[in-house]
């Protein structure tokens, strides 16, 4: 299996302030890989090591297998970046930010012209090419920061938080564009994100990142397995008060008739349990009408992990803040 | 290489051509400098008696060229700002990720902006020539070349300070209480061999003065300090100043070198 990141015991510390508590983990080739946590976590301090923008305290960072300390111009040629704050040049237009860019990355001449238009194209700002960034909305400056992370076409994509502060529809859109970005240009993809939503949408794997240290790691799924049973729920066909006797096989740890005809059963994995439960009604003959199942959501997983919420009010009270502050720089 | 120095030479002078504002502003505070200050003192000192103080020459020819080396001087030690709002706005980020080398980005921002504040010179000298006849033609590339010499090296004295600083606030503050003593010391508004020693001593350590006696000499012919000090010639002077613009670059690439984000 080939690598694209290796971190090995990343430390960070800013003064007495230990950021990056020793993590270690790995992202593959052509994934798309998130790291998921609450402010102050560690994330935008990662990434910043990564991009080799800061210097770690201790520990290894390999990114496309280059060292990130002693390789930085190697990493930088193969890596693009979407930073958290906004980094455009606000007196320039829109192709002007992507023309600087390609022209400091070594492109040049017609080739460039041509990335430009289909990285523009791409995330629908083509049309808004000659207007000052200063005149774009958020959506439209996070589509354009996307646009230039992908113009030298980077074996390695970093997004911190993509879509923070952004109203649902212009979210999708940008979900759209870096499943897109990863599907038809292979790249792999690393990006940290408190929305929970937001990392289950998009990450093959994600690592839920608290207070420096890498707390849990996998895909949703084996995240929350982790949290426990997932609850399947069946409609039979007509009421049975002596379903749950029926229904003592391995995959079913408890059931509960719920109301009319519909039983409630708590499984260890539903993907799993249902086909065997079904395959047992029927040969039973109880006839099932609907399947259901509810699953934990990585929000019970933070809570089981931490015992806190994830986006506790203090939280969003920072984030408010911060949001505050980036209008301020407009 | 020269792609990373041209392409921030682009940027830098792109978004000067987009700030007609700051333009505006620069040209408005020229005309009124040189209205104020430059008139008031050239209608005082008409006698023939101050003919003698200024070697010939009026006090218009006498300042005229010295402003020009001085406003191009301020301009450039501004510029560094810019560097302070790139960090505030981000696209420092931008530079520092890219593959670019860091020096050779800096460097390019020092010509851009060198070649912004030449302009600014510009403007300044282009009113000389409207309201003295006393200045020679002749001097000016002589005179464009000193003044981009001494831009690159105070906008690099501006990006050098600029690197280590977070705050806009701060860098101003530190442009005033460099900027005021070396404008009044390099000998552009009196002629510095009648002020005592200890004040020439000072104003020979700093490379404005030369730029103000060269941009003055290859301009209207007089210099003012090739009299008390014979050893310091022409030539002598603009290897002092080419010296001092160069170390101040290389300081500068290394200083930006070790900005960081933090
Ligand atoms: N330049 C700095 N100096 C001192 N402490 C810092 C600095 N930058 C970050 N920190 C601290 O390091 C910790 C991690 O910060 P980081 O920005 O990496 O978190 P994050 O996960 O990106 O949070 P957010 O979701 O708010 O962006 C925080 O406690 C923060 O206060
Ligand atoms: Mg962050």
């Amino acid at each position: 299996m080939e690598f694209d990141i290796v971190v090995e015991n990343l430390v960070k510390r800013y003064g007495p302030v230990e950021a990056v508590r020793g993590i270690s983990f790995q992202v593959r080739r052509g994934e798309i890989f998130g790291f998921l946590g609450p402010n102050g976590a560690g994330k935008t301090t990662t990434i910043h090591i990564l991009a080799t923008l800061l210097k770690p305290t201790s520990g290894k960072a390999l990114v496309a297998g280059y060292d990130v300390v002693s390789e930085p111009d190697r990493v930088r040629k193969s890596i693009g970046i979407v930073f958290q704050d906004p980094s455009l040049d606000d007196n320039l237009t829109g192709y002007e930010n992507l023309y600087i860019h390609g022209r400091l990355y070594g492109l040049n001449g017609q080739s460039l012209r041509e990335r430009i238009e289909e990285a523009l194209k791409f995330v629908e700002l083509w049309d808004f090419r000659d207007r000052l960034v200063r005149s774009y909305s958020g959506g439209m400056r996070r589509r354009l920061e996307i646009a230039r992370a992908m113009l030298h076409t980077p074996r390695i994509l970093f997004l911190d938080e993509p879509t923070i502060g952004l109203d649902p529809q212009t979210r999708a859109h940008i979900w759209d564009y870096i499943k897109r970005l990863n599907r038809e240009y292979g790249t792999t993809v690393f990006l940290t994100t408190h929305y929970m939503d937001e990392a289950e949408m998009l990450c093959d794997r994600i690592a839920i990142i608290d207070h420096g240290k890498i707390i849990a790691m996998g895909t949703a799924e084996e995240l929350k397995s982790m949290v426990g049973s997932d609850v399947v729920y069946i409609k039979l066909g007509k009421p049975d008060a002596d379903i749950c006797s029926k229904l003592s096989i391995a995959n079913v740890e408890n059931c509960k008739i719920v109301e009319g005809g519909t039983v409630a059963l708590q499984v260890r994995k539903a993907t799993e349990a249902i086909p065997a439960i079904l395959l047992h009604l029927d040969r039973l003959e109880v006839k099932v009408t609907e399947v259901s199942y509810r699953r934990p959501s990585l929000n019970d997983v933070f809570i089981h992990l931490t015992g806190r919420e994830m986006r506790d009010s203090e939280g969003s009270f920072v984030e408010v803040a911060r949001m505050m502050h980036r209008a301020r720089m407009r | 290489m020269m792609e990373s120095i041209y392409i921030m030479v682009y940027r830098q002078i792109k978004r000067f051509v987009r700030a007609r504002s700051r333009i505006a502003g620069t040209i408005i505070n020229n005309v009124l400098w040189l209205l104020f200050f430059g008139l008031g003192w050239a209608y005082t000192l008409r006698g023939q008696q101050f003919q003698v103080l200024f070697k010939g020459l009026d006090y218009l020819a006498f300042l005229l060229p010295a402003t020009f080396a001085t406003s191009i001087f301020q301009a450039s030690f501004m510029g560094g700002i810019s560097v302070i709002w790139d960090k505030q706005f981000g696209f420092l980020k931008e530079v520092l990720v890219a593959p670019a080398p860091r020096s050779l980005t800096i460097l390019g921002r020092a010509l851009g902006d060198s070649v912004v504040s030449l302009l600014n010179g510009l403007i300044m000298l282009a009113m000389g020539f409207a309201l003295t006849s006393k200045l020679n033609p002749l001097g000016l590339p002589t005179a464009l070349a000193i003044g981009f010499v001494m831009a690159v090296g105070f906008t690099s004295m501006g990006i050098a300070i600029a690197s280590s600083m977070r705050s806009p606030e701060g860098f101003q503050l530190i442009v005033a209480t460099i900027t005021m003593p070396m404008t009044l010391l390099s000998g552009s508004m009196f002629p510095l061999n009648m002020t005592p020693q200890w004040m020439q001593i000072l104003a020979l350590i700093s490379p404005l003065t030369y730029a103000v006696d060269l941009c003055r000499y290859y301009l209207t012919g007089v210099s003012f300090l090739d009299m008390v000090y014979p050893w310091l010639t022409q030539e002598v002077e603009i290897l002092l100043l080419v010296t001092t613009s160069i170390i101040l670059m290389i300081i500068a690439m290394r200083m930006f070198e070790k900005t960081t984000i933090e």
